[in-house]
């Protein structure tokens, strides 16, 4: 699979300073990729060992959190009946409402494809969540909405855990990004070659070898 | 002693491990410079949090 190239620049001037690196090319097949799933898109690069490292280190962290938290603290309410709330002197309706009740969800969103049950129970949920509906298939209530009375004993019973929890998914959420622009435009800090003369294995620069 | 009973606080190496592992690896693609950062980055949030920790119960203790 290719992987992002750099542009051409002009080789510089004998005795001259050296010219800064080229700017590496995006590769946003490789950013969505690990948006779905962490590393998915190093993988794809052929940065494999990176890739993998990121999946277990961010599932390991997100279901750490979920299991901190009985398994729920990730959900995203429908908030069609509750109270308005108002932004920038508009009243906010839909998601916006909904992450407005809760936000946490925003920074847990970026985990990918393991929060997606959350956005399918927020399609499929009834305006009250303390009369849910149905289960889904599948997934049944995994990531549904909690009722307040379940709510308030996890909060209660959980010794801080229910909490610390809903911090671990969002760490990891957040964490994703990190590895979603590693995938996208390569690590931070360009490495020279490695001390064997094997190049690095990440992303090319823009007109280099493919 | 409570700081070793059953503690969220021993729920935190996961958090550390995983945070400097990840930052370390998107900013360096070669495994000696990931590891040496992450090794950093992990000592220094450890001794933040120890030093937090050391202030929180001095606090406690002597105030």
């Amino acid at each position: 699979m290719a992987v992002p190239t750099t542009i051409p620049t002009p080789a510089a001037a004998p005795g001259s300073a050296p010219s800064p690196a080229p700017p590496v090319a995006l590769d946003p097949l490789a950013g969505f990729l690990s948006y779905l799933i962490p590393g998915l898109g190093q993988v794809m690069q052929g940065r494999v060992a990176k890739g993998v490292l990121f999946f277990v280190c961010l599932y390991a962290l997100f279901f750490y959190g979920m299991g901190l938290g009985q398994m729920k603290n990730v959900w995203l309410p429908d908030a069609t009946d509750l109270p308005d709330v108002e932004l920038f002197g508009g009243k906010l309706t839909g998601v916006p409402k909904a992450l407005a009740y809760r936000p946490q969800f925003l920074g847990q969103f970026w985990i990918g494809v393991a929060a997606w049950p959350a956005v399918l129970q927020y399609a499929a949920a009834g305006p009250n969540p303390n009369n849910p509906g149905k289960p889904l298939p599948v997934i049944g209530r995994y990531m549904q909405t909690p009722a307040e009375q379940e709510l308030n004993d996890l909060q209660r019973d959980g010794n801080k855990r229910w909490d610390l929890g809903w911090v671990y998914t969002l760490i990891a959420g957040v964490l994703n990004v990190l590895v979603i622009y590693d995938a996208l435009a390569g690590p931070a800090v360009r490495d020279e070659d490695a001390p064997d003369g094997t190049p690095p294995a990440g992303p090319k620069t823009e007109g280099g070898p493919a | 002693m409570s700081l070793f009973a059953v503690s969220i606080y021993w729920d935190l190496p996961v958090l550390l491990v995983v945070v400097s592992l990840v930052y370390s690896a998107t900013r360096h693609d070669r495994w000696d410079r990931i590891l040496k950062e992450a090794v950093g980055w992990g000592g220094r949030i450890a001794g933040f949090l120890a030093l937090i920790g050391v202030v929180l119960y001095a606090l406690s203790t002597w105030l």
